[in-house]
This record gives structure tokens, C-alpha cells and sequence, in this order.
């Protein structure tokens, strides 16, 4: 089975939709999904992989932002504001990405994995009093006016909240941002926890504004990609094809659960990926070292 | 009171606008990439061999180029949008983000096969 030939086209682009899907329930984007397929099911190379991978997290991002944005649980103007973060970040990213060897970057992915769902586990606990207790304003949030309201998808009750620690959300957007460029992700996997935590945001408009952002931050570095002749067409446009039907049935299943579940889905991902991220930083040095 | 409802309207005016050009411009990019699929399929494997470009290959480099410049697309349309309300702070602080694009990718242009070091 070679790259092009029409079996190739269809297994990729089924395992795309999958993939799409559950990053589109999830808030976050794909890539975490496609890269460790691609390179593991389909033998890619890994530089390939992460090209395409970013192409189908550019198209994750486009449908299930559309939607989420007319459900009006996006925050354009935070995002905006964190897109200086995550781009600047993903620059960053870039020159850094020659540097590292990439057992460390899977160790280091793996760390941080679990610190997200060890944050979203203690969150699960307290969801209760965040709701009730009233956040502290902050100035900047209260300047730049981008304390706002959603309406509750499953009560369609109007839902008013503010930002807290922009600063903080600021330094962790630019985390993400190079994170996302030096691993090949989207990095809503780290977006999601860093809203929900730093700027209190309700979750629902954590992952829509966050989905919102990645197609930015991956815009940068596909560039780049694409220029240096990474993203190869016939393993980017399947890839592409079949995340972007799958984003938008991911959106769909958002809607309908609830909060709670969502959390408890997105645990038991971080956990399963961390899992696997540790995997591949011990047996990277010895197998796939021949590349 | 009216100041508020009038900017409410005018975010919910430009979030219909986003979502369309996301919507409808990942709808085209994905047109493009299905049409390369398709074409690609009837060529078959003969074409593998050939050094040339296809039609197929056309099709699909115009839609991943498409997709990848969509979201600066969208920022071009945001950053258009504050200034045009004269909120002049967020204008600058799309343009700035939109700036960041562009350096990265000329950064990219200038030395292609280097990771900058």
C-alpha cells in the first residue's frame, strides 16, 4: 500500500473522520490522533505526518468553529487577544523545533498531558462553587470589555461570566502556541485546561473559543510547512477531507451532553494519550531512530 | 443601556460573518480537495510513475492552500471589521496578530529547508 494509491486514500481519510469527530467533542483538534495513526498504522514519516496533520487541524478548526460560533459560544474578541499569544508562541516554536530530539519532545507532551487531566479531575470536584462564586474582575478583562454571555445550550438560559487573569491566560496561550508548532498538534488539549482554570471561563466557551484559535496558531506554522515542502497533497487531502466531515459531527454531539461528561471524556483521553506518549519517548530511541 | 445593545449587535453581525467565511470557505476547500480525490481515482496508478503535475495534483494544492490561508483570512476580516466600528485597540491587535503570520511565513520563504539555526 503506497502513499496515492485509492485503498491509501480511503483507509486515511475514514480514520480522519474518527479522529475529527472525537477532537470536535472534545474542544481540541485532531492532530493529537492523526500524527501517532499516520506514523504508526501508515509508516509516514513523522515530518510528513505533522504536515498534514496541521492541514487537518486547520479544517477541524473552520467547521467546528462556524458552528460553535453560531450557537454564539465563542468570545471573539478574548480570542483575538490570546491569538497574539499562541502565534508568537508558535514562531517560537518553530526556530526551537531543531533543537530538541524528539523522545524529549514525547516525554515532555506526555508531563504535560497529565498535568491537564490532573487539573481537569480537581476542577470536577469544585465545578460546583465556580459557578457560584463570583469571579474576580480583572482590570485588563474590564478594559478591553471581554467579560461576556452565552446562552446555555441545553436550558437556553442566557449564562453571564467575566475573564479573570489575562496576563496569566496570555504567558499560557504562548505555552501552547509553541508547544502546538513543536509537536505538530493543535493543542487544544492544553488551551481548554489553561482557559478553564486561569480565566475561569465556563467550559463550553472554553473549547468553542479555543477551537476558534486553532486554526491561527496552526495557520503559522502550516505556512512554513508548506513552503519547506513537508505537506504532501496526497496524504494532507484525505487527511483534511475526512477530519473536516468529522469536526462537524463532533460539534453536533457537543451540544447535546453536558458539562460533566464532556470533563469525564476528556480525562479519560489525557490519560489514554499520556499513556502513549510514554510509550513512544522509551521505545523512540531504539525503533524509530533508523528514520 | 443602548451603547451596550448596539455593540452586542454589532459582534453578533460580525460572528455571522466569520462563520460564514469559515463555513463556506472550508465548504470550497474541501470542493477542491474532492475533485483532486475523484480526478486522482480515474488517473490510477499510471500517473504515479510520470514526473508531471496532474490536474489531480492541481485540484488538491488549491485546496490545501485554501484551508491554510483561511484563518488569515479570517483575522484580515476581523482586523477590517474593528477598524471599520473604529475600535481602534482591538484593529491593532488583529493587525498585530496578522503581522505575526506574515513574519513567520516570510521567515520560512527566505531559508526553507532550515529550522532558522
Amino acid at each position: 500500500m503506497h502513499i496515492g494509491s485509492p485503498e491509501f486514500s480511503v483507509l486515511v481519510g475514514l480514520t480522519s473522520l474518527a479522529a475529527g469527530t472525537l477532537g470536535g467533542m472534545l474542544g481540541m483538534a485532531s492532530g493529537i490522533f492523526i500524527v501517532p495513526a499516520l506514523t504508526l498504522l501508515f509508516g509516514l514519516d513523522i515530518r510528513h505526518a505533522v504536515g498534514a496533520s496541521l492541514v487537518s487541524v486547520i479544517g477541524c478548526s473552520c467547521g467546528s468553529a462556524a458552528s460553535a460560533m453560531e450557537n454564539r459560544l465563542t468570545n471573539v474578541r478574548l480570542a483575538i487577544l490570546l491569538e497574539i499569544g499562541t502565534t508568537l508562541g508558535a514562531l517560537t516554536g518553530v526556530v526551537l523545533s531543531g533543537v530538541f530530539p524528539s523522545s524529549s519532545l514525547y516525554l515532555l507532551f506526555a508531563v504535560i498531558l497529565l498535568i491537564s487531566a490532573h487539573q481537569m479531575f480537581q476542577k470536577r470536584t469544585g465545578a460546583e462553587a465556580t459557578v457560584n462564586v463570583a469571579v474576580q474582575p480583572d482590570r485588563w478583562a474590564t478594559a478591553l470589555r471581554l467579560n461576556s454571555s452565552y446562552p446555555e445550550p441545553i436550558t437556553q438560559q442566557e449564562v453571564v461570566y467575566s475573564v479573570s487573569r489575562v496576563w496569566l491566560g496570555l504567558i499560557l496561550m504562548y505555552a501552547a502556541g509553541a508547544v502546538s508548532s513543536l509537536l505538530g498538534i493543535g493543542s487544544g488539549v492544553l488551551k481548554v485546561p489553561a482557559m478553564d482554570s486561569a480565566l475561569r471561563l465556563p467550559i463550553k466557551v472554553a473549547s468553542a473559543t479555543s477551537n476558534f484559535m486553532i486554526g491561527v496558531t496552526a495557520a503559522a506554522s502550516a505556512g512554513i510547512y508548506y513552503v519547506r515542502g513537508d505537506i504532501l497533497a496526497k496524504v494532507a487531502a484525505p487527511v483534511a477531507l475526512g477530519s473536516i466531515a468529522g469536526a462537524y459531527l463532533g460539534t453536533k454531539i457537543l451540544m447535546r451532553t453536558s458539562n460533566e461528561k464532556i470533563r469525564l471524556l476528556f480525562i479519560v483521553v489525557l490519560l489514554g494519550l499520556a499513556a502513549k506518549m510514554f510509550l513512544a519517548a522509551f521505545q523512540g530511541d531504539g525503533s524509530a531512530g533508523g528514520i | 443601556m443602548s451603547q451596550e445593545s448596539d455593540n452586542r449587535q454589532h459582534l453578533v453581525r460580525m460572528e455571522g460573518m466569520l462563520a460564514g467565511l469559515l463555513r463556506y470557505g472550508a465548504l470550497i476547500a474541501s470542493g477542491w480537495i474532492a475533485l483532486g480525490i475523484v480526478l486522482d481515482l480515474f488517473d490510477g496508478p499510471a500517473s504515479v510513475s510520470q514526473n508531471s503535475v496532474t490536474l489531480a495534483d492541481r485540484c488538491l494544492s488549491i485546496g490545501i492552500i485554501l484551508l491554510i490561508a483561511l484563518p488569515v483570512l479570517r483575522v484580515a476580516l476581523t482586523t477590517a471589521v474593528f477598524a471599520f466600528e473604529r475600535d481602534y485597540v482591538f484593529a491593532a491587535i488583529s493587525g498585530a496578530v496578522l503581522l505575526i503570520i506574515a513574519l513567520g511565513f516570510v521567515l520560512g520563504v527566505i531559508d526553507p529547508n532550515h529550522a532558522f539555526l
